[in-house]
């Protein structure tokens, strides 16, 4: 299982449209949508499959640009079975996502 | 709260990817449990691909890098990351990588048409060694040459240079930036006396409009191009133009895409500058404090071989610039009026118009952008600076957002190349082999006798092969880049020279690429974070990695095998008696000693290699010399720049650079620069100076006329096409290691020729169907591809030149600009016929 996290730079008149193409793509979600950029998952099975599918976002009318952010690879076994407990939610700002995510990287 | 762990990792994946893009999504928040495999080490590298230089944080485990992902504290990118960058772990890992010496054998014994046998490093030293020896004693230091690098680190290119300029006097050293910056920083040297961009990336914020003039951006910087989508979906007013042969990616954000006839760039700049007078627009008090008006010489050929028929029908020779004033300025650019410049580039009025009218208006902060439609162009150090010669009539320039900026292609161009001069002509800090003051300099930081570096500058790139050919170079080595695939007309020159039986040739890489394969001796190299390393990118951004893994096999990195290949040598062996009686004392000493165990380069012990988290690692260089090499190679480099004869080039302090992620250079008490030639902005620049192009001698920057001439090769009758080469999205330059990475590899597996469907209908073709492309040098089969990312205006075809199966320049023309003697990549003529 493998789990991204992409922004699609859509043209501003065509949000919508991309917005829609990408959601009926098959393990594709859009989370947000602001300014014309697009926060996407894609999940698939295998890494292979993802590389192909963010290759076909660049075809999708009104794609301007895709940028890969995120990445994660492990077997389905370690998925279903390990929960994690959450800290309680605090406000994610730019600023303190970038941090966690580099502290924890760099952890 | 709990959760699966998938919602978790896709909760870490949103947030990351909303904080990247600056939005924020309620209920998604940062502080998520440390999940991160705590088996995994991550450190921060610079990608190993282009010029923009993007960030990655590497996750090293057991030995083996087995995750990249984009540098969130990076500030070139952000925390993004292109495909190509996406699968940088896997570059080092291709099945076939080399892990031995291979030499072509017969019975045990070199031969030239033998097959490649493994051999030790000894047995490769020795036979490379006794190759140089007999070339250096048989002809002279002109016969030895090096094939060097954009993509070497800032040290390997510095040992490069001084084994060769210094330790073989032979200035026969080039890098494959000659393929892709040479005109760039040519038109630097002539405009503003100093080379590199005044802006930076932070311009990508900061402008109004952007212009890209022969850059695709969304395909070759795709991390550059969302910054400036970005700020076009954001800014009100924010507006993009595009000027391209043919239409790509980039076209489907502007508001003015302009599709013109191939070479007409020159026209459309003159017009530009031409509307800018014709109206009053341009910015008196600038020009009358900040610019010189000059003109160059016309007529100048084609950098072709003397005996070619257009090399004997030219008038003009060089690029010398004679001062003219403004109105004779005015009159040189008065031919370009929107009437004529339409019709000869194919440019509808009001899309010309639109473009002129955003440079004029003094309220818009204009950026433009071009990497190798203006530099592989047998003009392009003129057309590099007729778009200097806009924004410097309008004072748009050294400022946030007004910034004429050229983009490089590879990782260091900058750093490597350019900044430590491994061009023929070049030495490091924009010095040049040619000026005795300069030449002077760096024999004293070197501890050299007078007169060890040759005067005259060496064989370019194409004159390389060239001479390789015609057998006046016979001791070669290729490293750090793939040039048979890379280097025009394959045909005619560049496999003629490497199998020339007169010559040895060695390449040095990871991979068997079909350099590799048409040499006589192949050392297996280690790449990128298999050795520490520095990078420049295009923004002056100088950017450090440490060793993150072992290299495979017996694989060597690039500048150990220099520093140890240059033990084989006594100075007797290499320096004319004369020479050595200035210095006695090195006397029977080797090259290493009297270039690397200087007491400068080997100044700094082994010591042990931290982060600050406290992880460990290798350097297997230190281990092999008992020294910190890269280090002291670094901090004598750095002298260059910090005492040279050349303002701004200073750099900051080795162990800075770990810490950071890259400065921007000059860095002065450890402050990086952002904006050069301005006061305010760049140290350099005094108190009520206000803006000051100080590389040259009156502070004063040249706007310098160039007229349109046509192009080296034109369609004519039989070939009727324009062929225009260059890359795709998924692969970076020759393919060796994207090409290795599977999934890209099936992502885009084989070049295509993009082509107008009427084109293609002519010659009875269809998408999908096999054609063949000629030209006068040479022919391949590649499949048409009539839709799609590319759409080429009827007349022009694409081939992209990454497919080492499909070699594109088999067809392509070794004409050069004559100044920067780079190739012309953009422009030849082909017919086109079904397979």
């Amino acid at each position: 299982m493998n789990i991204s996290g992409v922004i699609v730079y859509a043209a501003p008149k065509q949000v919508d449209s991309v917005e829609n193409k990408l959601s009926a793509i098959e393990g594709v979600e859009v989370h947000a949508a602001k300014d014309g950029k697009l926060v996407v998952t894609v999940e698939h099975e295998n890494i292979n499959a993802l590389a192909d599918q963010v290759m076909q976002f660049q075809d999708i009318p009104g794609v301007m640009s895709v940028a890969m952010v995120y990445q994660h690879n492990e077997d389905d076994e370690s998925l279903s079975t390990d929960d994690v407990f959450l800290e309680e939610p605090s406000p994610c700002t730019a600023n303190t996502c970038n941090e966690y995510t580099s502290e924890e990287a760099l952890s | 709260m709990k959760l699966s762990r998938r919602d978790f990792i896709k909760t870490n994946a949103v947030a990351a990817t909303a904080a990247a893009a600056g939005i924020t999504i309620p209920g998604i928040n940062s502080a998520m449990a440390k999940t991160g495999d705590s088996k995994i080490r991550w450190d921060k590298a610079p990608c190993r691909f282009c010029g923009t230089g993007c960030s990655v944080l590497v996750g090293t485990k057991d030995g083996r890098v087995v995750a990249t992902q984009g540098d969130p504290d990076a500030p070139v990118n952000r925390g993004l990351n292109c495909i190509k960058g996406y699968f940088l772990s896997k570059i080092m890992y291709g099945k076939d990588r080399l892990t031995k010496p291979l030499l072509r054998m017969t019975n045990g014994k070199y031969d030239k048409e033998g097959e490649f046998t493994e051999v030790s490093w000894d047995q490769a030293f020795d036979i490379m060694a006794k190759k140089w020896k007999e070339a250096l004693k048989k002809k002279g230091p002109t016969s030895v040459g090096m094939f060097g690098s954009g993509q070497w680190t800032v040290w390997e290119g510095y040992a490069a240079s001084k084994l060769f300029k210094a330790g073989f006097r032979s200035n026969n050293l080039d890098p494959n930036a000659r393929h892709c910056m040479a005109s760039a920083v040519g038109a630097f040297m002539r405009a503003f006396g100093a080379d590199e961009p005044m802006g930076c990336y932070d311009d990508l914020e900061h402008a109004d409009v952007f212009v890209l003039w022969g850059a695709n951006m969304a395909e070759m910087h795709p991390i550059l191009w969302s910054r400036l989508s970005d700020t076009r979906l954001t800014k009100e007013g924010c507006e993009v133009h595009v000027l391209s042969t043919f239409k790509h990616r980039c076209f489907d954000l502007a508001d003015n895409g302009m599709v013109f006839t191939p070479q007409t760039d020159l026209a459309i700049a003159n017009y530009i500058a031409h509307y800018i007078i014709e109206t009053k627009s341009y910015n008196k008090a600038f020009i009358e404090n900040n610019v010189n008006f000059t003109k160059t010489p016309t007529d100048i050929g084609y950098g072709l071989r003397p005996e070619h028929p257009l090399e004997k029908k030219k008038t003009g020779t060089g690029g010398k610039l004679s001062k003219i004033s403004f109105e004779e300025y005015k009159k040189s650019v008065a031919k370009y009026t929107l009437d004529y410049t339409s019709k000869l580039s194919g440019v509808p009025k009001e899309n010309l118009l639109k473009l002129a009218k955003v440079y004029a208006d003094p309220k818009k902060k204009v950026s433009s952008y071009w990497t190798m439609g203006f530099n592989q162009h047998t003009r392009g150090v003129w057309v590099n600076g007729l778009v200097y010669n806009i924004h410097l009539l309008m004072g748009k320039i050294s400022e946030p957002g007004n910034s004429p900026f050229s983009l490089t292609g590879q990782p260091s161009a900058c750093g490597t190349a350019r900044e430590v001069g491994t061009f023929a002509h070049r030495l490091p800090a924009d010095l040049v082999v040619k000026n005795k003051a300069h030449r002077d300099f760096s024999e004293k930081v070197w501890k050299l006798p007078e007169g060890t570096i040759p005067a005259k500058p060496g064989y370019h790139a194409v004159l390389q092969n060239r001479m390789l050919k015609d057998g006046k170079l016979n001791a070669y080595w290729v490293m750090c880049n793939n040039n048979v695939q890379a280097a025009p007309n394959f045909n005619e020159e560049t496999y003629p020279g490497y199998r020339n039986p007169e010559n040895f040739i060695v390449v040095s890489d990871p991979y068997p690429t079909v350099t590799a394969m048409a040499g006589d001796l192949i050392l297996p190299t280690a790449m990128w974070t298999e050795k520490e390393g520095a990078y420049g990118n295009a923004e002056r951004r100088t950017q450090f990695w440490r060793q993150q893994v072992k290299a495979p096999g017996e694989s060597k990195s690039d500048v150990w095998q220099l520093v140890e290949f240059s033990k084989r040598f006594k100075v007797e062996e290499v320096w004319p008696a004369e020479l050595i009686a200035k210095k006695p004392e090195y006397k029977g000493k080797t090259l290493y000693d009297v270039l690397f165990a200087n007491g400068q380069v080997n100044k700094y012990p082994k010591q042990k290699v931290t982060d600050s988290a406290g992880n460990t690692y290798d350097n297997d260089e230190m281990e092999a010399f008992g020294f910190y090499l890269q280090k002291g190679l670094y901090e004598e480099y750095r002298i260059f720049g910090t005492q040279g004869p050349k303002k701004g080039h200073d750099l900051g302090e080795f162990d800075a650079y770990h810490k950071t992620r890259g400065m921007r250079w000059p860095v002065v008490n450890g402050k990086e620069t952002l904006w050069r030639y301005r006061e305010g902005y760049d140290p350099f620049v005094k108190k009520g100076e206000g803006v000051k192009f100080y590389g040259k001698k009156d502070g004063r920057a040249n706007i310098i006329f160039a007229p349109y001439e046509p192009a080296a090769e034109s369609p004519d009758k039989e070939y009727d096409l324009w062929l225009s080469t260059g890359r795709v999205l998924e692969h970076w330059h020759s393919g060796s290691m994207t090409r290795r990475v599977p999934e890209l590899y099936r992502a885009f597996p084989d070049a295509v020729m993009y082509i107008h469907p009427a084109d293609a209908k002519k010659r009875g073709l269809r998408r999908g169907m096999v054609a063949k492309v000629a030209s006068r040098r040479g022919e391949i089969s590649l499949r048409v591809e009539t839709r799609g990312r590319n759409r080429p205006p009827e007349g022009l075809v694409f081939v992209p030149w990454f497919d080492a199966g499909r070699m594109i320049n088999k067809l392509t023309l070794d004409a050069t600009d004559p100044l920067s003697k780079e190739t012309d990549y953009k422009k030849c003529a082909v017919k086109v016929m079904k397979a």
